[in-house]
């Protein structure tokens, strides 16, 4: 028996034509399979149709327009879904809104189409995918997770002259060596993946050095929304060099 | 809320908004905020993470709002922010158990398997339970059918995907919803919606 499976959801929204809808009734009433599929499909579209739109939580519209008057990003609403927030310069007049936050890994699963994303727009450069581990020097803080999220940000798009937003974070963390062996680079990476998963976008910058007196090992993400969107995201994310757990992770819009 | 005729429409306030007017963006949440919310709240099964989702969801909007060109309706335009938000929450989710379970060499408790949560669930009549119990890619599709009424041309647009894409994961959708919600199979009925919502 050929089952109209393709048509089974037009039939079921009432959306074929008479021809069509007669022939696709006349199979499911004397189907055993078609008949009880197109019950529950229905009975599911009823129950869902029956569920009404839900009141947002007082106070949302305002966190939202707090939020973008401030231009703090996509800062958290005040739930410990953070462990830290870093004051992004805020109310710095940039011509690109720059958002900070320091989030829970926020890598993104993979998705083609931020690699599509990152050459489909003309202001958007090719990245590469580290083949290098950067030493650096000295011991990294919160400032200097900040200026490798911009650094990021300004690699990931021409902006052409530096906006003020980025000029306040200069800074980068000094770096002492650059190690190309590949096990090098692949053990780096197997421990950001181990502490935040598999990053999704590219991970444009992988460093070795202590952060906060704790060996680490950062990797700096960046990533676009995908749907042929632009990167407009650079993370940075922090892991424990030791035992693979996660340190810290740092988000930036642009 | 309907607005009164004289109101400007999406794209007016957008133009106004661009243009350097906040007051334009805040009537843009207001107008659209309960639809926006409602969607976040069904993807993803809690008003917490619902309500994070839709504030990255207008800030995302407003930050490019520059982009927003015009081919398709603001709303359209607007409900992808809004899944793309809500699928980012659903990544980092879904990372959580993930991060326990290579940092903890200890016997886990990792709580109901999918299949016995189903089974807890299974025969309620709460659909927004169930919802939760549908893969993530069928129950982005089912809700904005069947809960937010899109058509699915517009889905299609949101999604970016073929219409014929949206609507097998409709399909699929429903028929995982009902599993979930212990609906048997009821004796067919003529279509009680004519040529709605299709092309």
């Amino acid at each position: 028996m050929n089952h109209p499976t393709s048509e089974l959801i037009d039939f079921v929204d009432g959306a074929l034509e008479p021809a069509a809808r007669e022939r696709v009734a006349a199979h499911v009433r004397s189907c055993p399979v078609c008949g009880p599929e197109v019950g529950r499909a229905r009975a599911a579209r009823d129950a869902l149709r029956g569920l009404a739109d839900v009141d947002p939580p007082p106070g949302l519209t305002e966190s939202i327009l707090d939020a973008v008057e401030s231009g703090s990003g996509a800062a958290p609403r005040g739930r410990a879904r953070t462990w830290s927030r870093w004051a992004a310069g805020a109310g710095v007049a940039a011509a690109i809104l720059l958002g900070l936050a320091i989030a829970l890994p926020q890598v993104r699963g993979s998705n083609g189409a931020d690699t599509e994303a990152a050459g489909a727009e003309s202001r958007s450069k090719d990245l590469s995918a580290a083949t290098t581990v950067e030493v650096v020097a000295g011991d990294l803080g919160i400032d200097d997770l900040g200026a490798l999220a911009t650094g990021a940000a300004r690699e990931a798009v021409d902006v052409g002259a530096p906006s003020p937003a980025y000029a306040a974070q200069d800074g980068v963390p000094v770096v002492d060596q650059v190690r190309a062996e590949p096990r090098v680079v692949d053990r780096a990476l197997a421990c950001l993946t181990t502490a935040f998963g598999t990053p999704d976008g590219t991970v444009i910058r992988l460093l070795e050095g202590t952060y906060e007196g704790t060996p680490a090992v950062l990797g700096v993400v960046v990533s676009g929304p995908g749907a042929g969107e632009p990167p407009d995201r650079a993370e940075v994310l922090v892991a424990d060099r030791l035992d693979c757990s996660i340190l810290v992770g740092h988000t930036v819009q642009f | 809320v309907p607005d009164v005729a004289a109101s400007p429409s999406d794209e007016e306030l957008v133009r106004s908004c661009v243009a350097g007017d906040e007051q334009a963006f805040a009537t843009l949440v207001r107008r659209h905020q309960t639809r926006i919310y409602s969607v976040c709240v069904r993807i993803l099964g809690d008003e917490e993470d619902a309500a994070d989702a839709t504030q990255d969801a207008f800030l995302t909007a407003y930050r490019k709002l520059a982009q927003f060109r015009g081919e398709a309706a603001f709303t359209t335009w607007l409900h992808r922010v809004a899944v793309n938000a809500c699928y980012d929450i659903l990544r980092r989710k879904r990372r959580q158990p993930l991060l326990h379970t290579v940092r903890e060499d200890a016997p886990r408790d990792e709580g109901p398997s999918v299949e016995d949560h189903a089974e807890e669930v299974a025969g309620t009549h709460d659909a927004a339970a169930a919802l939760a119990l549908v893969p993530e890619e069928f129950r982005v599709a089912l809700v904005l059918a069947d809960v937010q009424d899109l058509p699915y041309e517009q889905i299609a647009r949101v999604l970016d995907v073929p219409i014929g894409t949206v609507k097998s994961r409709v399909h699929r959708g429903r028929l995982a919803l009902a599993k979930a919600m212990g609906l048997g199979a009821r004796e067919p009925a003529p279509p009680s919606r004519p040529s709605e919502g299709t092309a």
